[in-house]
């Protein structure tokens, strides 16, 4: 999978997403964001542009929901663009086009 | 190119030439006054000549005390030869034939001088043996020395005579600083003794002994030169003698016996736990030999790892050094002299460097071979003895033995290990698999269980008959693999199985589950399961789906199986005020042959060799062709088609599929 931060205006970041996000790819996302985060205090929006995503398992699944659950409470909303068809099944499988915003490819 | 390397090859031919000169004016002018002069300054060319012709042409494996002992022999009975020869001569022909009677004698004189340069260029070359700064300056002194004096005692026979004695203490020095000695003693240099004692005996015949019996009196060369003779004879004495000294003192001995050498290496090799040990401990040992200034090893595990222990501070000649090795491609073994190491670079030192590479096998990861490398440096150009040599191999073949038992051992206990490790896996999932599925009335359920790789993993099911007439039908996943997610699938069976004995109703249950994982839970783990619930006596059904695939339900009046999709979300991701709003459940009436298939993602998500998911469409068509069958039989055909769409008996996942039929009998 690839990771491609892009830094926009008003504290608002792109991380363009790329491959699959699955157990063994999942922890080097966190640590992506993690890392934006920290180099960034004033980060207010992290959209995760995911037209490239081709696949998504649970263990990916449960980062992206780590990283909402640790962000949100800092003010960082984090979003997800361009969602293919077969992420997003995935996604509201597990219910989490309710708790998250995400919008289809 | 050096002075020394031009001066050798020029120096020799010239001081043949001169003898030759004063050979022709033996015979033509037997008693010119110039034939001694001519025969002495033959003998220095000759000897400087050769002292330097054998220093920069010939190999150091030519230059060993033993070669250099060989070659010093062979010349006596050589000068025996010449001395018997032109000694008839003179006995036959007598005086009546004075030019050729001029001529034997002084073909005489010039052998004894070659010869005396011969083994004085060769002495030079076994007290360099060892080299230190001192020692150049104590031959060039001898040289220089024994050429002034030999001179002055040509030119002033009697005043030249008190100062001759000066070439025999000059011996002193030579033989103090000739630590080869110190071999001879420990009888490292094979045959030594009985050579010197034989070249000792010959020159003493040669030179004392054989003139007195032939001639009535030395001519003037050889009355001129007879001091540098005796010196030569002395010093032959003195190799006898101080190795016999050095015996019975046996200072010589101590830390220069390669036994104790090598077993002190062994010892601490077999002590050694890693690779970086094993190579420090050669490193000190090698750092240890006489002759080696400093030891690079490395050892090139990987094409990322290296391992480098050295003698050398880190700087440009280490690196320089690394390079060197560097530049050998492969794990071929080699054995490499670089005679002087400045030629190659300007920041080396003026040094002789080995360089010797040698094969090590592996036993696992990406190379089959790694190369143990090794670079040594001498004290100087005149670089390593061919013993010294053999002991360097030995070290190195030894490290790369204790390298490749080390992984041997590594291997080993990683087998042991994993064995245990397997052992405990199985242990484990043979007590977390589920409780067998009750016997029900007016239910068939059927389940196929997939264990990935048959190790353990997050999926799990059960079947729970309450006492009043309700059964609960369950199947979820944890999210992750391996052993995390079947730590996590111990906790929710725990979790469900307290909840059951409540007899909660199915959404409070749910809720009651998502609360008890949440806080369990490490954040962003979750479960995806699936929960159907009969109530018999009602003959009503509700269904929950909390992040688990969609569910087939069918009844004989329909054509083909539904797809039901009830609201839910993944259970631990968040509190019950949250996924309550979330979490719909699907409720129905229960018909005799009412069916339902519940399954994980392992299932739908089967993946075939092209990358392709089997997907929930491709599921249901193969169910939908299956379904008017007996339960046991719709798992099989549901089997048998993902297998041979994956082509693999294993789903690549773990995965659970549930058939549960109401029979109403």
């Amino acid at each position: 999978m690839q990771v491609e931060v892009q830094p926009g205006m008003n504290g608002h970041f792109t991380v363009k997403l790329s491959g699959e996000l699955d157990a063994l790819t999942a922890p080097r996302l966190y640590e992506k964001l993690t890392q934006l985060v920290q180099q960034n205090p004033g980060i207010q929006k992290i959209t995760l542009h995911c037209s490239g995503l081709t696949y998504l398992s649970s263990a990916g699944a449960g980062i992206l929901l780590m990283s909402m659950d640790n962000f949100t409470p800092k003010g960082i909303s984090l979003e997800l663009t361009q969602v293919q068809p077969e992420v997003y099944n995935v996604l509201d499988m597990l219910g989490l086009t309710k708790l998250m915003t995400i919008t289809h490819a | 190119m050096k002075i020394g390397q031009l001066l050798g090859p020029l120096l020799l031919p010239l001081g043949i030439a001169t003898f030759g000169l004063q050979l022709i004016f033996a015979y033509f002018r037997p008693d010119s006054p110039v034939i001694p002069g001519l025969g002495l300054a033959g003998l220095f060319a000759f000897w400087l000549g050769a002292f330097l012709f054998m220093l920069h042409t010939l190999s150091w494996r030519w230059r060993t005390p033993a070669s250099l002992l060989r070659w010093n022999a062979i010349l006596i009975p050589i000068g025996i030869a010449n001395f018997l020869l032109w000694g008839i001569v003179i006995l036959v022909v007598g005086e009546k034939y004075p030019r050729l009677f001029s001529l034997a004698h002084n073909a005489i004189d010039t052998v004894c001088a070659l010869q005396a340069a011969l083994h004085f260029a060769i002495a030079g070359h076994l007290f360099l043996i060892r080299p230190l700064p001192i020692k150049s300056s104590i031959l060039i002194g001898f040289y220089i020395g024994s050429a002034l004096i030999l001179t002055l005692h040509l030119i002033l026979p009697e005043e030249g005579s008190y100062l001759t004695p000066l070439i025999w203490i000059g011996l002193l020095p030579i033989l103090y600083y000739s630590q080869w000695l110190a071999e001879v003693a420990a009888e490292e240099v094979p045959q030594a003794t009985l050579l010197i004692a034989l070249s000792l005996i010959g020159l003493f015949l040669e030179w004392e002994v054989l003139p007195d019996l032939l001639f009535t009196e030395f001519s003037d060369f050889l009355e001129t030169i007879h001091p540098l003779l005796a010196a030569g004879i002395f010093l032959h004495g003195g190799w006898l003698l101080v190795p016999l000294l050095l015996r019975i003192t046996q200072t010589s001995i101590g830390n220069r016996d390669p036994y104790a050498l090598l077993t002190d290496f062994l010892a601490r090799q077999q002590r050694a736990t890693t690779i970086q040990s094993i190579l420090e401990n050669t490193i000190s040992t090698l750092s240890r030999l006489s002759g080696v200034a400093h030891a690079y090893i490395q050892l090139k595990a990987s094409l990322e790892d290296t391992y480098i222990a050295s003698s050398l501070p880190e700087g440009n000649i280490r690196e320089g050094i690394r390079q060197l090795l560097q530049n050998h491609s492969g794990t071929d073994a080699y054995i490499q002299e670089i005679p002087n190491l400045r030629n190659r670079h300007s920041a080396f030192p003026e040094t002789t460097a080995l360089l010797i590479q040698r094969p090590v096998a592996r036993l696992y990861g990406p190379l089959l071979h790694q190369a143990l490398q090794i670079a040594i440096l001498a004290q100087d150009t005149t670089g390593f003895e061919e013993k010294d040599i053999q002991l360097i191999l030995t070290l190195t073949e030894q490290t790369a033995l204790f390298l490749e038992n080390l992984e041997r051992k590594i291997y080993h206990d990683q087998l042991v290990t994993a064995r245990k490790e397997a052992d405990l896996l199985r242990q484990t999932r043979e007590a977390l698999m589920p409780p067998p599925i009750p016997i029900l009335d007016k239910v068939e359920v059927d389940v196929l269980f997939e264990q990935y790789d048959r190790t353990i993993g997050g999926d799990y099911y059960q079947v729970y008959a309450y006492p009043d007439e309700k059964i609960d039908f369950w199947i979820s996943d944890n999210s992750g693999t391996g052993i995390a997610a079947a730590y996590q699938m111990a906790q929710t069976r725990g979790a469900l199985n307290t909840l059951w004995t409540r007899g909660l109703g199915p959404e409070e249950f749910l809720l009651e589950l998502n609360d008890a994982l949440y806080r369990i839970f490490p954040r962003g783990h979750f479960l995806a399961a699936t929960l159907l619930r009969f109530d018999l006596r009602k003959q009503e059904y509700t269904l929950l789906r909390a992040g688990n695939p969609e569910v087939f339900y069918w009844t004989p009046a329909m054509k083909q199986p539904e797809v039901l999709r009830p609201s839910g979300i993944a259970l631990g991701i968040s509190n019950a005020s949250k996924i309550s709003r979330i979490i719909t459940a699907e409720k129905g009436k229960l018909v005799p042959g009412t069916t339902f298939i519940c399954f994980s993602d392992g299932f739908s998500e089967a993946t075939n060799s092209q990358g392709e998911r089997l997907g929930s469409d491709r599921l249901l068509h193969i169910i939908q062709a299956h379904i008017h069958r007996p339960t046991h039989e719709i798992s099989s055909y549901i089997l048998e088609a993902v297998r041979q769409f994956t082509g693999s008996t294993s789903l690549g996942d773990d995965g659970t599929l549930m058939i549960v039929r109401y029979t109403g009998k």
